[in-house]
């Protein structure tokens, strides 16, 4: 069972919602929309580094940007493996919240 | 569409103090050389009747010769036009952020992240450089930092919400390094309040229309922003376009200020202006110094605080998260080079030409001189008549300019639009062609002509004996070698673009379909085995394979792998190609060890691999056959035995070495299906593999495309650079036909006598046309000889930017000699023929 920190589940998370257009950019912008807590580039780095040794996330090469003079961007996006460990984590979640109440709304039980 | 007319004094003002003094200099010597251009050529104001005279002999001379007159301008106004587009383009390139007066003492800190070998550069740096550095470090004026909006959504009057893209949080500070004008407005208080903004006119206008903008509230994320100042509009060459400007206290009031603002970065440009004579590697070490004391010293070596020039923005193509267009060198060395190149052609060109057609007038100036002018009247003659072609060709020219430059950009693909506020470049540019060009072209023949003794004219047709390798053979000789080397360099590399596409890949790519499935449909999954069991039915159909990704799809699944009992620090990353039993025959790879994966050994299913050859290389594997391996799947580490061993194939373009790869079943991976057919009548094939598949699965698009097409797409650049040196060589060789095309009819015209000689004499006309032709064919081999190295150069050095690479063979070379000897004789032929078949009488007639 692949066990993911805190940071490698959301980052996943980003990835699978980014669809086509997940790189380092957007990447940190959805997680700064989800968390409101600003990544760190060096952490993005380190952790997507680390998805893709895991085999979770793989990354490709995008046409080169006439804009940026011929650079090509990184585009990542979630292998079967990645898409699997995001479901269990899902199933895991619902287990634990699903029948829980809206704890943000009103008091405790 | 240009606002040429302004006042003289502001307009010299306002292009200083808004762009660099250059470029005001820059216009006040075109303007004045344009003004005393034209006192000079019109000084002859009190002889009005001669002047109207030489007017219409100048005109005449134009329509006398119309064919020739129409091959000179065309020629010169092509080579205006291309002058100017890449001109304009270099110009507007070379000139970003200039008008910044402070700018070489402005700094951008950016930074470079290292890790294991992989440094990161990124344009953002911690939010609490820029207010420490103003605190604590006097060496530096003053600091301010700049954040993007990322999502700036404005609901305007009508309630309907518009995306910006131009809007940044920022220091007050900001105005004291940039030169930001304010219309409106006082720069110390203006974005001194949370959620105060100040707009740009263009944003403001579109916003308030006739209102006054200040003091409003405009709703940006459904917040109200109140507006407390108006700036100037920012000209297109900035890297940092910003049309909104927030407070950057803004930030914090919003929350996303971060706790820790030393152990943050990539969000915020800080912008620093150092102090008169301050060294910048001193606050280099001053910032990564600060750097460690505030967030530790785990920073040390692993990150590094860089103060980057405001001037090499605009080139960094490197760093990650950065704004605004980026340049490149190599189209800007290659632009200018190109334009002055053409341009001078295109002039000695025209020179030539012209001064062929004035030997005719020799005697006209002979006559003229008799009758009583004077060497400066000719002079001023000579001088109209070249700026009234001068004219015409510059007005021909910014025509074709105005025209094409749209199209020609986008055929080079070059991001850049003519603006009003490149008016000034433009009219620059234009005003120092027409005074190059027409004092240079027009001018030698002018000041030559005007040279000679009338009784020495008059009786001889001849100029006296002129030195064997004179600046115009220099000339044609030059163009020839430019021309052939851009021959070589267009065969080069079609020819690598070849050898590419058809060099040994280690697979094979012809005859192979790729099928995309829909990814992660399970259905899908479930019924590969049915589809691939009926298509193989097919006797056309050689084999079939699921497949995760194939040479020509730019995917890369990597994965951390070690040999089974090594420690995990060993791990190895590997390219893995998941796929179905068929993938070495779908592919055509070859074995060269062991077995392939086969369904006759159960355990080929889950536990057997093959790896290529660099894979047994990387990993150490001396006996690859039988060893075990661990690598990640289904969230654990498992253990695969080596089961056979490939030859190195390139998966992805030959720019790139080949990686160590892995090949295994897993058909969960599969995203297409590879499908070999047989290539006779492909169609039919293609057509009963539609109907399988449609009954197969009926929900999904069948999506196919050849794999050589593919992997073709790889070399796209290769092809747009094809394409491009192409044009570039037609461009050159029309041009240098037509120096040669003017200097033989020179040479031509100035030997008829000789010719008339030697045809009395006995010569046939062939005899004489091979006479003239020699002279051509030595300067032709001249060429080549002065091409040939410079090509062979030039073009290793290219294609060492390729991994593959073919042999620079002599084979281009001597094609392209050969091609430019037979156009030179082509061209100089039809003069030279011309001139054997003159009849002697004719041109001994003079006597």
């Amino acid at each position: 069972m692949v066990e993911l920190t805190r940071n490698e589940e959301l980052i996943l998370l980003s990835i699978w919602k980014l669809r086509d257009d997940a790189y380092g950019v957007t990447i940190r912008e959805n997680f700064r929309e989800i968390t409101g807590k600003t990544l760190n580039y060096g952490s993005l780095y380190n952790t997507l580094y680390l998805l893709l040794r895991k085999g979770l996330v793989i990354s490709q090469e995008s046409d080169p940007l006439s804009k940026k003079g011929g650079r090509r961007k990184i585009l990542y996006s979630l292998t079967h493996e990645g898409d699997k460990v995001l479901g269990t984590v899902q199933k895991m979640h619902k287990l634990a919240w699903g029948d829980v109440p809206d704890l943000a709304m009103g008091k405790k039980k | 569409m240009f606002a040429i007319s302004r006042d003289f004094e502001i307009e010299y003002k306002d292009i200083s103090e808004n762009h660099s003094r250059v470029e005001g200099f820059f216009w006040l010597l075109g303007s004045t050389l344009l003004v005393s251009y034209y006192y000079l050529v019109l000084t002859t104001k009190w002889r009005t009747a001669m002047f109207r005279n030489y007017l219409k002999i100048a005109f005449r001379q134009l329509v006398k010769h119309k064919g020739f007159s129409i091959i000179n301008i065309s020629g010169l106004a092509l080579g205006m036009t291309a002058c100017l587009l890449m001109l304009m383009f270099v110009v507007n390139e070379t000139s970003y952020d200039n008008f910044h007066p402070k700018k070489d003492r402005i700094f951008r800190v950016i930074t470079d992240w290292g890790k294991e070998g992989s440094r990161m550069k990124f344009a953002g740096a911690m939010p609490a450089i820029a207010p420490t550095l103003n605190e604590e470090v006097p060496d530096v004026e003053v600091a301010a930092r700049v954040r993007h909006m990322t999502k700036t959504v404005i609901t305007d009057a009508e309630n309907q919400t518009v995306n910006e893209d131009n809007a940044f949080y920022g220091d007050p500070e900001i105005f004291d390094i940039l030169n930001w004008r304010l219309l409106k407005g006082d720069k110390s208080s203006v974005v001194d309040e949370p959620f105060s903004i100040v707009l740009s006119y263009k944003i403001a206008r579109k916003y308030f229309a006739s209102d006054e903008a200040v003091g409003q509230t405009l709703a940006i994320n459904d917040k109200p922003y109140k507006i407390t100042g108006v700036m100037k509009d920012l000209p297109a060459n900035t890297h940092l376009n910003c049309e909104i400007l927030v407070s950057y206290k803004t930030v914090e009031a919003l929350g996303e200020y971060p706790d820790k603002p030393w152990n943050v970065w990539g969000d915020d440009y800080n912008y620093i202006l150092l102090k008169e004579n301050v060294s910048v590697d001193n606050i280099h070490e001053k910032l990564n110094n600060l750097l460690i004391k505030n967030a530790g010293d785990w920073y040390r070596g692993r990150m590094d605080l860089i103060p980057q020039p405001l001037s090499a923005i605009h080139w960094d193509n490197e760093s990650r998260g950065d704004i605004g267009p980026k340049g490149n060198n190599l189209y800007i060395y290659l632009f200018l080079s190109a334009s002055i190149l053409v341009l001078l052609i295109a002039c000695f060109n025209f020179m030539n030409l012209s001064t062929s057609k004035y030997l005719d007038r020799m005697k006209e100036v002979g006559i003229r001189k008799v009758v009583g002018a004077n060497r400066q009247q000719l002079i001023y003659q000579f001088l109209i008549e070249s700026t009234l072609v001068t004219l015409i060709t510059a007005a021909i020219g910014i025509y074709l300019f105005i025209l094409l430059n749209k199209s020609l950009y986008a055929l080079l693909n070059i991001e850049f639009v003519v603006s009003s506020s490149h008016s000034i470049h433009l009219y620059g540019i234009i005003v120092l062609l027409v005074c190059v060009v027409g004092l240079f072209a027009g001018g030698y023949p002018a000041f030559f002509l005007s040279k000679f003794r009338p009784v020495e004219i008059i009786k001889s047709g001849f100029w006296g004996v002129r030195n064997k390798l004179s600046f115009r053979h220099v000339l044609v000789i030059l163009q020839f070698s430019i021309s052939i080397l851009l021959i070589v360099g267009t065969l080069v590399v079609y020819q690598q673009l070849n050898f590419m596409k058809n060099s040994d890949l280690g697979f094979e790519k012809k005859d192979v379909l790729l099928v995309q499935f829909p990814w992660g449909n399970e259905e899908v999954k479930q019924k590969y085995p049915v589809l691939r069991d009926e298509l193989l039915n097919n006797p056309n159909v050689l084999s079939v394979s699921g497949v995760y990704t194939v040479p020509g799809v730019n995917s890369q699944f990597q994965m951390g792998a070690r040999k089974a009992g090594d420690d995990p620090e060993k791990t190895v990353t590997l390219q893995a190609l998941p796929g179905d039993y068929g993938y070495i025959k779908s592919m055509g790879l070859e074995l060269i060890g062991g077995r392939d994966l086969s369904k006759e050994y159960a355990l080929d299913e889950r536990e057997s691999a093959l790896l290529n050859e660099t894979a047994v290389k990387i990993l150490g594997l001396e006996n690859p056959i039988g060893a075990k391996l661990l690598i990640p799947r289904d969230q654990e580490m498992s253990e695969m035995t080596v089961v056979g061993v490939v030859r190195d194939f390139h998966v992805q373009s030959l720019h790139n070495t080949i990686n160590p790869m892995i090949i295994f079943i897993e058909p969960k991976m599969y995203a297409m299906m590879a499908v070999k057919i047989n290539p006779v009548n492909p169609e039919e094939t293609v057509q009963s593999l539609k109907e399988i598949w449609n009954s197969v699965l009926p929900f999904a698009a069948f999506n196919y495309r050849y794999m050589e097409d593919a992997y073709y797409s790889f070399y796209k650049t290769e092809e747009k650079t094809g394409k491009l040196i192409t044009i570039f060589t037609c461009l050159a060789l029309f041009v240098s036909c037509l120096g040669l095309f003017g200097l033989a009819s020179f040479i031509t015209s100035k030997r008829i006598k000789e010719i008339g000689v030697r045809k009395v004499l006995g010569a046939t006309a062939g005899g004489i046309a091979v006479l003239l032709s020699k002279q051509f064919t030595k300067w032709v081999i001249f060429s080549n000889i002065i091409a040939w190295p410079v090509a062979y150069y030039l073009l290793s050095r290219w294609l060492d930017n390729f991994a593959y690479r073919m042999n620079l063979g002599p084979l281009p070379f001597l094609v392209s000699g050969a091609a430019a000897l037979s156009i030179a004789v082509l061209t100089v032929g039809f003069q030279a023929i011309k001139a054997a078949l003159a009849n002697p009488v004719e041109s001994l007639r003079y006597e």
